[in-house]
């Protein structure tokens, strides 16, 4: 564990003028406490089966002006029809190439801060939290004031690139009013060597408020990607979740819902394709603290060569907290004799008046459905790639939005594809 | 209304807590190597065995108090537990010389030792505090070539096999609870079931604890040599008392090419008073090995006592074709915790397990299940399905399920289900209109919740457990 190296990048943060000053106290506070809980090690109940040590003993970089593109980035291989885009680009703002659609406000850090007047969003200081907090370059902030209805969706595409070991701290703030509604995808692309991006993103959703989430990760496969989220919501909201995990070499999610309000839903879904050594880790928490409140999460994975894999999902009811519905299934399917998987649905119930149930199940494609396919004069080839396709159709049906479900259909698909041939 | 009866249901009072005046040799509270040392000269224990209980005590004395459990407990002050006590008589072979306030106790817990009254086919091993007072129907297994003593008479006699069995499940190191345990471990049931015997008769080993202030550490071995079957059953009780009494024990099963052993326990130690006071530490090791190609390790358990329940029972399925088995219905009341499970090992081909647990938590109590299923990459076309169901009776109390699952080969298949839930108004109003009043509708669910599990336990014990769990749940109901 090495957070002297992170010691020497944080000081000459700190000496960067770009960086607005009235973030310093935060983010010195924010280091502090991490120098003193250190990275997670696999000791601590949540970090088992992942091994950050790339992340600890690495010798990551703050992204400076030069990392920024020379010339203007050509997204054209990252198109989606009807969306609008902003663009970070090695944690630095394309204001040229992003729009932004009608009745979303977007904000910088600090002009959101004034806007909460000087109150700064704080996680649940997880190390990794801290060190977003400690680090944060690209501050964006979505803002929707009340009554907003946005059609068109809005999307953060995040691109890595360059063979320097630069690490970003992206922290977005996502603020639907009462009774607004907005669809929000946050895509992570590009082709760096080595690259440690660690995103925090807070979402906070008002009374009857209603978010569709959607998180595409397909980094390049040698980077590092942590994300961490942080949900809140009110009471009547709605939140729907969707991600498809595809990308790097280190992927761990780190989801945490908070229903604090009476009748508040939130549907977590999630699809992994992994490959070769990566790691994909997903964690997901969904807290219980009001009364009629519900949850579902939907989590699969599909793994190939050496990957790992890993799963932890609990759902915690809180005392007082009655007619809950809360419900987990994690299904993985295991396509190499290398692959691994770790699955730990867990149930916290502090209430009586509650359905929840879990199940996981990890296997094989099942040879009998193979044979009937093949028996149907469907080659071997093609019966388990229409097999894999089913599978993880269950997940990509529950995108919300039809052209966002096409492209992500489309792209995972062909990565499919490439994979199984 | 519904809230009274159903409290009322839960309420009944433990009926074995009555306390028996026997005049005992107890040992001063604390714990070194001179306590050891004394243990092992009073059992004439040979040179080796307490080399190895100050191994497993040094050892100890490295190891940290686990903190992971869901369960809280105020700090156990292992000097203030007295680590040996016996009754004074002596009690070698004959029931004759037993104590006859001993053999009172066991009447009135409903063991008769005396081999007229028994139940027929059932030998018992009565452990009282810290040694073995009685076993029965020594003889008539003897014949069959089946050995059932305590484990003190196994040193002397056999100690080949022990030196050979001892430890190799549950090593010295293996966790904190098992380190103490094998440096001071007093008595227990030694079993042994030679090649291709069947054993004619169920064996028994009832606990009881009785001195105050004494921690109970005994330990059972049980090891089925090649195509043999042996069905083993396992009792506990103690007296109520305001203090909180440490019960940390240690199973080991073997089961060698095509053996099987199904264990049994009913587990009904004092889970202290209503308002949470007292009651006895349950910290217990349980593990089998299926060593042998085709062997079957099967666990039922019903729990229904203690203050904190904290234990595993395991299976490490090394043989190809082995299986293994968990059944649990365990019940937390009043201040009860509970945190239970088990870990299923598959290492070998074609290894099947099955887990079905079934948790009833009412009053203050919480319980969790906490499992493991690992499949490693040796274990081809291994199996498990693990079930996991909760019911909750009260807004007080709580259910949690953690389960681990870790899959490292495709060819295995894994499924996992869990669910938590209240007994639901529709189904008591559906019995109450029936004419079934909702006391009897609660333990006719409840019953119905866990028949899974009671239809694994040898008959005389599923009357007793069905019992257990309606006095249990005495008002509970509300």
């Amino acid at each position: 564990m090495s957070i002297s190296n992170y010691k020497v990048e944080f000081e000459k943060m700190l000496n960067r003028n770009y960086f607005s000053k009235s973030l310093h106290p935060y983010r010195k506070e924010a280091f502090t406490q991490l120098e003193k809980t250190g990275f997670p090690t696999q000791k601590w109940e949540n970090w088992r089966f992942t091994n950050v040590s790339n992340i600890s003993d690495g010798e990551f970089m703050i992204s400076e002006i030069s990392d920024a593109p020379q010339t203007t980035p050509d997204i054209d291989s990252y198109q989606m029809e009807g969306v609008d885009t902003v663009v970070i680009y090695n944690g630095h703002y394309q204001k040229d190439i992003s729009s932004i659609p009608n009745g979303v406000n977007l904000l910088s850090g600090s002009e959101y801060m004034e806007r909460k007047n000087g109150n700064f969003d704080r996680a649940n200081n997880s190390p990794f939290d801290l060190l977003n907090t400690a680090f944060t370059d690209s501050g964006m902030c979505i803002v929707l004031e009340k009554n907003t209805l946005v059609k068109s969706p809005i999307r953060i595409l995040f691109i890595s690139n360059g063979d320097r070991s630069i690490m970003v701290n992206p922290r977005v703030n996502v603020d639907i009013g009462e009774s607004s509604s907005l669809t929000f995808i946050e895509q992570h692309v590009g082709d760096a060597t080595s690259f440690f991006q660690n995103e925090s993103v807070f979402i906070t959703l008002g009374d009857n408020a209603q978010l569709n989430h959607v998180r595409i990760q397909s980094n390049s496969e040698f980077t590092q990607n942590i994300s961490n989220l942080n949900i809140n919501q009110a009471a009547d909201s709605q939140y729907e979740f969707f991600q498809l995990v595809d990308g790097s070499k280190l992927g761990r999610s780190d989801i945490c819902v908070q229903l604090d309000g009476e009748n508040a839903q939130c549907n977590i879904n999630s699809l992994t394709l992994s490959k070769n050594n990566q790691h994909i880790d997903n964690n997901i928490i969904v807290n219980h603290n009001s009364a009629q409140t519900h949850s579902s999460q939907f989590v699969k994975s599909i793994l190939f060569d050496t990957s790992t894999g890993v799963f932890n999902g609990r759902a915690v009811v809180h005392e007082n907290a009655q007619k809950i519905t809360a419900q987990q299934t994690n299904k993985n399917i295991l396509l190499s004799k290398k692959a691994k998987m770790n699955a730990n649905p867990q149930l916290e119930i502090y209430a009586d008046d509650v359905k929840c149930s879990h199940g996981s199940t990890t296997g094989q494609i099942d040879e009998e459905a193979l044979f009937y396919l093949q028996s149907r004069g469907i080659n071997k080839q093609d019966a388990m790639e229409l097999m894999v396709v089913g599978f993880a159709n269950e997940v990509l049906d529950k995108i919300p939005h039809p052209e966002i479900k096409k492209a992500v259909y489309t792209e995972f698909t062909a990565k499919l594809n490439r994979l199984m041939s | 209304m519904m809230d009274k009866t159903l409290d009322k249901t839960i309420a009944q009072e433990y009926k074995y807590g009555f306390e028996t005046d026997v005049k005992q040799h107890t040992f001063p509270p604390g714990l070194d190597e001179k306590v050891i040392q004394a243990l092992s000269e009073i059992k004439q224990e040979p040179e080796w065995l307490l080399k190895w209980r100050l191994k497993a005590y040094r050892h100890w004395l490295k190891m940290a108090e686990p903190g992971w459990a869901n369960v809280k407990f105020t700090h156990i002050d292992y000097q203030s537990i007295s680590y040996y006590s016996a009754p004074r008589k002596k009690s070698a072979g004959s029931l004759d010389e037993i104590d006859p306030e001993i053999l009172e106790t066991y009447t009135k817990l409903g063991i008769p030792l005396n081999e007229q009254k028994m139940l027929e086919g059932v030998a018992v091993d009565a452990v009282f505090d810290s040694v073995s007072v009685a076993t029965t129907f020594k003889d008539s297994l003897k014949k069959a070539g089946v050995i059932f003593c305590s484990f003190s008479e196994a040193v002397k006699e056999y100690p080949e096999l022990v030196k050979k069995y001892l430890g190799s499940v549950v090593p010295v190191t293996d966790n904190y609870y098992a380190a103490l345990n094998s440096a001071v471990f007093s008595d227990g049931s030694f079993v042994y079931i030679p090649k291709g015997v069947r054993c004619p008769m169920e064996l028994s080993t009832y606990f009881r604890i009785n001195a105050a202030n004494t921690g109970q550490f005994e330990r059972t071995l049980i090891v089925a040599d090649e195509s043999s079957h042996v069905s083993y059953l396992e009792g506990c009780t103690a007296p109520m008392r305001d203090e909180n009494q440490l019960h940390a024990a240690v199973v080991e099963l073997v089961a060698l090419d095509n053996a099987e052993i199904k264990y049994s326990t009913v587990q009904n130690w004092y889970p202290g008073d209503k308002d949470g006071k007292g009651g006895i530490y349950n910290f217990v090791t349980k593990r089998g090995a299926c060593r042998g190609v085709k062997s079957k390790i099967s666990w039922t358990q019903v729990e229904t006592g203690s203050a904190i329940t904290w234990k595993y029972p395991s299976c490490i399925l090394q043989g190809d074709d082995s299986v293994g088995e968990f059944y649990s219905v365990a019940l937390t009341n009043n201040f009860q915790q509970a945190d239970t499970g088990t870990k299923m090992i598959h290492i070998g081909k074609n290894t099947k397990s099955t887990i079905i647990s079934k948790g009833i938590s009412a009053g203050r109590g919480q319980q969790t299940y906490r499992g493991e299923v690992k499949i490693m990459k040796s274990a081809e076309n291994s199996r498990n399905y693990s079930q996991c169901d909760s019911i909750l009776i009260g807004d007080k109390c709580g259910a949690h399920t953690f389960p681990y699952i870790d899959v490292r080969n495709p060819s295995a298949q894994m499924e996992h289900e869990a669910t938590t839930s209240n007994i639901g108004e529709d189904q008591l109003f559906y019995c109450n209109q029936r004419g079934i009043s909702t006391e009897d509708a609660v333990s006719l669910i409840v019953n119905g919740f866990c028949k899974e599990v009671f239809k694994k336990l040898p008959m005389e014990f599923a009357v007793e457990a069905q019992k257990l769990m309606e006095v249990s749940l005495e008002g509970a109901v509300g």
